[in-house]
């Protein structure tokens, strides 16, 4: 076998492997006070059994990305292009971006194939059914069971996401829960049909630090034990550190870096993400923290060139025009200029 | 449950008592009284056999004595059943009362059927289509229904009714049938003569209904449960009536409480225009010439189907609820 063949063999592998391809995803609200582009150019993979983690900060299109993957962004005002390839259960690659997002194809892999949890879990349950409605009602939109044999699945699932005495959990209402365990129902129910994906839009964000741990141990637990592929959305780089494999760190609504977990920490490449990392206190460390200069600037300002560059340190006359995404010898993509001479690729 | 309710109604007595109280004051602070008047027209054409039944009134209801003690003999009657005289009609309230009673509840339990039947509908397609044509033309009407004025509607309906179906709108009866015994023809016409005044009373709380439950139904589109309920794949339409409409629609459960008394207390111009023999028009008449024991004993109603209604409503809520604990 040649050198080539063997690269386009671990080349066709790769693509068996990918779950999930964005590519290009550009959304768009128009508001009252002009057109917002929240997402602009964003391209994602997510493979089989792995966490894809998606970083920035509050307003930079990470949540609407993931909400855009199950069609939940608003309908009127939202102008939204590019594709998101599913590879679904039959076999088939959808493109889901271009499905109608109320027809039966879409509903088919909501809470099927691709589940969500949320950042609210206080309010991420109808508070007037019980939380074994809530269940059941799932199970009886994906799986064929019915009856006993779904109240024992339903019992099974809230077992599996670590609620103590889940027959008679099965019967309260959201509001007799605390935070914590709503965001246990919320996994248990996004689990009732074994999707092969679960977004995951900033889970622990509004929970006490032990409970964050405790829902961060039983998420990796449940990916180890079921096998399916997360898309981790937050802007805690410790919790980055702890549960994905890939890191995408996304700025104003573009992927600025691409990296392993490992390739991330040690060698930050994008001036934002060694910004980020500089920021982060650490246990021992005496020196100063360093926030990154100014601060986001409003999306709905139309720039031209890097969209980093006015808070970025090594700014140069090149950052004017727009950087392409470019891959890195080891494995790593970054968009910024400084690293144009080392790539490989350019896209 | 049972013991909220007990304290409920416990809770009544007092306010009660304070409301007759209040009513009784106002009632009497007026200068001059209906009897006073009364005599003066007598007298001055000469009757004599009159003064021998104020006579009568006078000492049954104790008018020369102090006011706190004629109080005292008007609730201590009122408790029992005996909620006094009219004067202007001369006869017993009781009897004046439940004539006009039955109707009056007819009259708001089908206005309230209306606007509900009406408003829901309304309020759940506009919040579903929220600034579209649907919603802009539903909040056109429903500002236009607020804001016309129920006489001005009255006479239109009539109108209408009269010059396109050539029914007669006056009162809830057809002549022939006023004093004929029930039947299916009664029923059929009392019917035909409902429809106007329960559209036209029932107008402006359908369209005030509408916005609430436009109002509501947005709030929570926009929660957190409701993108929850849509990622887990279920359709648009079970989305809305299920998980969203049951949050929404409890607000309108206490306005319900509050609907009927305010129905019965509204529907006055109305009944005036349209010849109605409900309470109302009995009321804004008792009012007017100071017949205090039938304004009294009518105030004294309203209180209490207001604070029934309430009851029922925070009943209702506690149903519908899980959140909500009556203790």
């Amino acid at each position: 076998m040649g050198t080539m063949e063997m690269v386009a063999a671990a080349d066709g592998r790769e693509q068996d492997d990918i779950l999930l391809h964005i590519e290009n995803l550009k959304v768009g609200f128009q508001t009252t006070s002009g057109f917002v582009r929240a997402v602009d150019g964003v391209d994602l993979k997510v493979r089989r059994g792995r966490t894809l983690a998606v970083v920035g900060e509050s307003g930079c299109g990470k949540s609407i990305t993931a909400r855009s993957v199950l069609g939940l962004l608003p309908e009127q005002n939202t102008v939204m292009s590019g594709s998101i390839a599913f590879k679904s259960r039959t076999g088939e690659v959808l493109d889901i971006a271009s499905l109608p997002r109320r027809g039966k194809r879409m509903r088919s892999i909501r809470g099927a194939e691709i589940a969500m949890i949320f950042q609210e879990p206080m309010t991420s349950l109808t508070p007037v059914f019980t939380v074994g409605d809530q269940i059941l009602e799932a199970l009886r939109l994906h799986t064929p069971v019915r009856g006993a044999q779904a109240l024992a699945r339903a019992i099974e699932l809230l077992e599996m996401v670590g609620i103590p005495e889940p027959e008679s959990r099965l019967k309260a209402y959201p509001h007799q829960m605390s935070g914590g365990m709503r965001q246990r129902v919320m996994i248990a129910m996004a689990l009732a049909s074994n999707p092969s994906l679960l977004l995951a839009d900033e889970p622990t964000t509004a929970l006490d630090v032990t409970v964050q741990a405790q829902i961060l141990d039983l998420m990796r637990g449940l990916q180890d034990e079921l096998g399916m592929s997360v898309v981790f959305i937050t802007h805690d780089l410790g919790v980055v550190a702890e549960m994905a494999h890939e890191v995408a760190v996304i700025y104003l609504g573009q992927v600025v870096e691409y990296a392993s977990v490992d390739d991330l920490f040690e060698r930050p490449t994008h001036p934002y993400t060694r910004g980020l990392l500089n920021s982060l206190p650490r246990i021992g460390a005496t020196e100063r923290l360093v926030p990154i200069a100014g601060s986001v600037p409003d999306p709905r300002e139309h720039r031209v060139g890097c969209r980093f560059a006015d808070r970025c340190a090594s700014r140069m006359a090149k950052c004017d025009t727009p950087p392409p995404l470019i891959k890195l010898p080891h494995g790593q993509d970054v968009r910024c200029w400084l690293h144009e001479n080392e790539g490989g690729t350019q896209s | 449950m049972l013991s909220f309710i007990f304290r409920r109604v416990v809770q009544m007595a007092p306010l009660l008592f304070l409301i007759s109280v209040v009513s009784f004051v106002l009632i009497n602070l007026p200068p001059g009284d209906y009897l006073t008047i009364k005599i003066a027209e007598l007298e001055a054409r000469g009757d004599s056999g009159a003064q021998f039944i104020l006579g009568q009134y006078r000492e049954r209801f104790g008018l020369d004595l102090p006011i706190w003690q004629q109080y005292w003999i008007w609730i201590s009657h009122f408790v029992t059943g005996d909620f006094g005289r009219s004067f202007e009609y001369e006869r017993e309230v009781g009897t004046l009362i439940w004539e006009r009673m039955g109707f009056s509840v007819l009259l708001s339990l089908s206005t309230m059927l209306f606007a509900w039947l009406v408003a829901i509908p309304a309020g759940i397609f506009a919040a579903t289509h929220q600034y579209r044509l649907g919603d802009n033309l539903l909040s056109f009407v429903a500002f236009l229904g607020l804001a016309l004025p129920n006489f001005l509607l009255a006479l239109l309906l009539m109108y209408l009714s009269v010059v396109v179906f050539g029914w007669s709108v006056g009162g809830l009866f057809s002549p022939e049938y006023l004093d004929a015994a029930w039947s299916p023809a009664k029923f059929v016409d009392l019917l035909k003569h409902l429809w106007v005044p329960v559209v036209v009373i029932g107008t402006a709380g359908t369209a005030g209904l509408m916005r609430l439950m436009r109002g509501n139904l947005l709030d929570v589109l926009r929660q957190q449960y409701v993108t929850t309920a849509r990622a887990k794949g279920l359709p648009e339409g079970k989305v809305v009536y299920k998980h969203a409409l049951r949050v929404a629609i409890n607000p309108l459960i206490s306005v319900a409480g509050t609907m009927f008394p305010a129905i019965i207390a509204g529907e006055v111009i109305t009944s005036v225009v349209l010849n109605l023999p409900t309470i109302g028009p009995l009321f804004l008449r008792a009012l007017q010439v100071q017949d205090m024991y039938l304004a009294g004993a009518i105030l004294m109603f309203m209180s209490l189907f207001l604070m029934l209604g309430n009851l029922l409503a925070d009943i209702g809520l506690a149903l519908a609820d899980p959140r909500i604990k009556l203790s």
